[in-house]
């Protein structure tokens, strides 16, 4: 079956390419950290989780324009 | 150590408060050259001992003081703080000399301006000393042991086997041993309140916004601080009076000046102070039990309406190491990126640090609504009282040759108010006051006021009537050099 590109498809092709192109190579940390220190981040955003929080509740801090 | 020139005992004068000093000075019983000399050497001699000191200024206060010994010939008075020696932590820049966050990478940083608030103390023809040691990064990442310092642990003045408290560590010790009258301190999570409370001295952390921290390291921006340890309650109001006021250039900066006036904040009968019983009598480390129902005894007869209180039952812990961790992984991304990181003296810091650039924004977005609620929740429990009263610290200082113990302590399962308020109080950029109020075992221990935002004033009044009935703001240990 000969290989078919739709125009949608074609399009977003040529328009990421540019961007992929852009897309810096992940940066690794230079070392990582221990085990504990991570389960340590893990168990906070465990907590932070759980606690359900009304969606007009905005996050402390204002953008001002 | 030369013998001083004036007539004066040198405990006295190492121990003096803002105003004792200035009253010296304007009558011309010590000149401003000797007082800096005689700090200044106090600072250099003293300082490495307790590993407060992490540069010395003494030949530039030299020429400040004679500058200051110029006008007051001319009678030409400035206001209190003319002339008066202090020191800050090593996070506030000071132009052209290092300025190293107390930390290995940073050992060579210099910068070419002041901090706002170095620059406000300069203006009123303060006497800068040096800069103080303090925890590199002021804790980022969370620290394990008092050795987390370029200058090494921190020691407490009144037991050198102890550990003076931490981040503005210096700065506690410091006063404590009466090297500086005052200095500058920085709280982010605890970091004036913790080393004020274990030196004995009086600790003021201001309302968010009201110091500039332009010039400073930041930590955590929607958190840190600008404060001051001092000698009592009205000096850290004469120093907050100089600090405080607008600044473009912090972005934080709450547009508000501060003028110390506590004279009319002084109904302390109309005033109604929440507090749990359950903090001074349970929770606290089982010796310290009675001598903060002392300080609470005290606080009692000044006559207010004591209301027996609890904070709001929020994850208070979680919540504020989600926002210090988040925002310190974005300000010291490239030391984290770098691999620099492991220049840092404490391993738990260097594994904290790196292990935060694995929070999510979902989780900082998160903790930062949470924060909103907290805020509401205060505002509720500031509707129907004054201040928060509670012990500021629960247990002695650590020692400084051991890791700090992790084991959590056995506490009641009941809270009151103490549980939480330093985490509480910083995430609504609350102020307080801590006070040195009764010592145990030859240390001492400290109470601690929060207020409404901006209410400094009625804060250091209670302070200041608390310190008119008690004398532990005046003790001091035996570090005088004679």
């Amino acid at each position: 079956m000969p290989f078919q590109l739709s125009r949608r498809r074609w399009f977003w092709l040529m328009g990421s390419t540019p961007l992929l192109a852009q897309t810096p190579a992940p940066v690794v940390p230079a070392g990582q950290p221990s085990q504990k220190a991570k389960d340590e981040v893990r168990q906070v955003s465990e907590k932070l989780a759980a606690i359900e929080v009304p969606m007009n509740v905005e996050p402390a801090f204002r953008f001002v324009a | 150590m030369r013998k001083p020139k004036f007539n004066l005992d040198a405990n006295t004068l190492a121990f003096a408060t803002i105003s004792e000093l200035g009253d010296l000075l304007r009558k011309r019983e010590i000149s401003c050259v000797e007082l800096t000399r005689f700090f200044g050497e106090r600072l250099e001699t003293l300082g490495p001992e307790y590993n407060a000191l992490a540069l010395s200024l003494r030949k530039d206060a030299h020429k400040a003081a004679k500058d200051v010994d110029w006008e007051i010939k001319h009678d030409r008075f400035r206001g209190p703080l003319q002339g008066i020696p202090f020191a800050v932590k090593d996070l506030l820049s000071v132009a052209d000399y290092p300025t190293t966050w107390g930390a290995k990478p940073f050992a060579d940083q210099v910068f070419d301006y002041d901090a706002t608030a170095v620059h406000k103390l300069k203006n009123a023809k303060g006497i800068l000393l040096g800069k103080l040691a303090m925890i590199e990064l002021a804790g980022g990442g969370g620290y394990t042991s008092a050795s987390a310092s370029l200058q090494g642990p921190a020691r407490n003045p009144w037991n050198k086997a102890y550990w003076a408290g931490g981040s503005s560590s210096g700065s506690g010790a410091a006063v404590a041993a009466g090297l500086v009258p005052y200095a500058l301190g920085s709280e982010t999570s605890g970091s004036i309140m913790t080393p004020a409370s274990y030196c004995g001295v009086t600790g003021l952390r201001p309302t968010y916004g009201l110091v500039s921290r332009y010039g400073v390291m930041s930590l955590s921006w929607t958190l840190d601080k600008i404060g001051v340890l001092a000698r009592s309650a009205e000096d850290c109001g004469l120093v907050l009076h100089e600090i405080a006021g607008a600044d473009d250039n912090d972005p934080a900066s709450a547009n508000k000046s501060f003028y110390y006036t506590p004279q009319y904040y002084s109904d302390f009968k109309e005033l109604k102070i929440g507090y749990a019983e359950i903090d001074f009598s349970e929770w606290p480390e089982q010796a310290l039990r009675p001598a903060f129902a002392q300080a609470l005894t005290v606080v009692k007869t000044l006559g207010p309406a004591m209301v027996e209180s609890k904070l709001p039952d929020f994850l208070y812990g979680p919540i504020i190491s989600c926002i210090i961790d988040s925002e310190a992984a974005s300000v010291f991304e490239t030391l984290i990126r770098s691999g620099r990181v492991d220049q840092l003296a404490d391993q738990g810091q260097i594994e904290g640090l790196k292990a935060s650039m694995n929070y999510l924004a979902l989780d900082y977005l998160k903790a930062m609504r949470i924060r909103t609620q907290i805020q509401a929740a205060f505002r509720m429990l500031f509707a129907g009282i004054d201040f928060l009263v509670a012990p500021t610290k629960l247990e002695f200082p650590d020692k400084v040759d051991v890791p700090f113990d992790e084991t959590p302590p056995q506490r009641p399962e009941t809270k009151g108010v103490v549980a939480g308020l330093v985490q509480a109080g910083n995430l609504c950029g609350l102020p307080a006051l801590t006070m040195p109020c009764g010592f145990v075992n030859g240390l001492p221990i400290g109470l601690q006021i929060v207020g409404r935002p901006f209410s400094e004033n009625h804060i250091l009044a209670l302070g200041v009537e608390f310190q008119k009935r008690t004398d532990f703001h005046k003790q001091h240990p035996g570090t005088a050099i004679t």
